[in-house]
Order: structure tokens, then sequence, then C-alpha cells
């Protein structure tokens, strides 16, 4: 997860980003989940498109939620 | 190695370098753990094909919302932390336990005892009942253990643990109830949504 700043000001913005960041990875996770029912019912349990959605739902969990790009970074770290 | 050689060698070890390894210890743990939940959702499809059980759909679209959510809170407990916020931390990291427990009620204590996939009276396979367990079984003992780890951090915070330069705790149980709800992304519409609804029902 970025930090990068180190001013208050710009620390708190940061932090406002992030938050108002979680809540609209929040707002799309729940239109895909009920998007997911919607398209069961239409497309009859189709396997791939229901598959589709489940792995759109997933990358946003991993890119947003677990930040898998600070994998090898260094960020958060205090030397 | 002496233990003279061992001191040294964690010395120079950097904290930006610890913390490097931790992650990436961390997620080779979540890589063998998708293993295992890939191989039980290979099994769905191997065994129930393009069919499943009638479900009660309205308690699954509700846990799933629910997991959703708790991930929200449990992203907001980690930003909170790493920005000193202690407050927000354990009024999100308490909210996150909250939700799991909530789930787990809504699987094991309403799904379980009301799945149309009862044993039959001449004790034939049901392999409707032996998927749907399994899945969420395996699936809700990870929650559980997540509902632990969580409040394990969630104390340790209250006690004044962890902080804005001290969080690989936090950070860690977070990413670890997160991936419990990258794997019910996908448990949720293999059980509930994919394929044709066959047998009693609702």
């Amino acid at each position: 997860m970025e930090k990068t700043s180190t001013s208050p000001s710009s620390q708190e913005r940061e932090k406002r980003f992030l938050y108002r960041r979680g809540l609209i990875v929040l707002i799309a996770l729940v239109v895909l989940e009920i998007f997911d029912y919607l398209v069961a019912q239409w497309a009859n349990g189709s396997i791939t498109i229901l598959m589709v959605l489940a792995l759109i739902n997933a990358a946003l969990i991993v890119e947003y939620y677990m930040h898998i790009h600070t994998l090898f970074a260094f960020e958060g770290a205090h030397e | 190695m002496t233990a003279t050689t061992q001191t040294h060698h964690q010395e120079a070890i950097s904290p930006a370098r610890r913390l490097v390894m931790n992650r990436v210890g961390l997620w080779m743990f979540i890589i063998s753990e998708t293993f295992l939940f890939s191989g039980i959702l290979v099994s769905r499809f191997y065994l129930w094909g393009g069919t499943r059980p009638h479900l009660n759909q309205l308690l699954g679209m509700s846990v799933t919302l629910i997991l959703v959510t708790s991930s929200f809170f449990a992203n907001r407990a980690e930003v909170a932390i790493k920005y000193g916020d202690r407050k927000v931390f354990l009024r999100s990291i308490l909210m996150t336990i909250l939700l799991g427990l909530l789930f787990l009620v809504g699987v094991v204590g309403m799904e379980w005892p009301s799945a149309p996939v009862k044993p039959t009276m001449d004790g034939e396979f049901n392999v409707y009942g032996a998927v749907l367990f399994f899945m969420t079984g395996m699936h809700a003992f990870h929650v559980l253990t997540g509902v632990v780890l969580l409040a394990i951090v969630a104390r340790l915070g209250a006690r004044g643990h962890f902080h804005a330069e001290h969080f690989w705790g936090v950070e860690a149980a977070v990413i670890y109830w997160h991936f419990v709800d990258v794997v019910w992304v996908f448990f949720y519409p293999a059980l509930y949504l994919m394929g044709t609804a066959v047998g009693p029902g609702h």
C-alpha cells in the first residue's frame, strides 16, 4: 500500500484517498456480485460467463485490497 | 552456523528487506492455499458437471455481500493503522470480525441445516451433499481461523502493539482475510449460480 509523503497534510490526503478507493472497490464488488446473480438467471448459469466475472472480482481484490503490486517494493518499510 | 554468525546474519538484513521477505513468505503460503482451493473447485465441476442443488439464493447472496463488506473494513483497518489512526483501526477490525462471524452463522448455522442435500435412507452416496459440505466447510474453517487471527490482532492493537512504523501483523492478517474473500468469490457462483438446478428445492 502506498505511503510516500511525509508532511501531515499530504499524509491526510493520501489516507482519505485510500479510504475512498476502498469504498469504490467495495461498490464495484457489490455491483459485480449482483450482476453475477442476474447473469446466472439470464444466461442459464453459464459457467464461462460466471467464471470471467469471478476473475474480475478476484482481480479487484488482489490488486486494490491485497495490493500485490507492492510485493517486492520497499513501501511501508522503515529503515 | 554458530550463534555469533547467525546474529551477524540477522543484523545484516535491513527492516525493509525483512518486510519484503515476510510478504513473499505470506504470498507463497497463499499460493499453496490457492492450489488446495483450486483442487476443491475442480472436484465440484467433475462431480456436479453442469448441475447444482437448489440452494437458498437469498442466503447465498447475503453471505457473499457480508464477506465482501468485511473485506472493505479489513482494508480500512489496514490503512488506518498505517497512518496512525488507532480509533478507526480498532473500529474497523472489530467490524470485520463481526461480519466474519455473521458469515459463519449464515453458512454453517443456516445454509447447512436447510440445504436439500441430505443422504438418502438407503445410504446412497450423495454427491451434492459431499461437494457442498466440503467446499463450504473448508472455506468456513478458513474464515474461522481468519476471525481468530483478526481477534489476536485487535487485542494486540488495543494494547498499542501496532503503529504507523510497525504494522506487519495487521497487514498479514488482513491479506489472509482478503484471500478468504477471493476464494468465496469463486465458490459462490460455483455453488449457487453455475449450471442447472436439480433435485428438491426451496
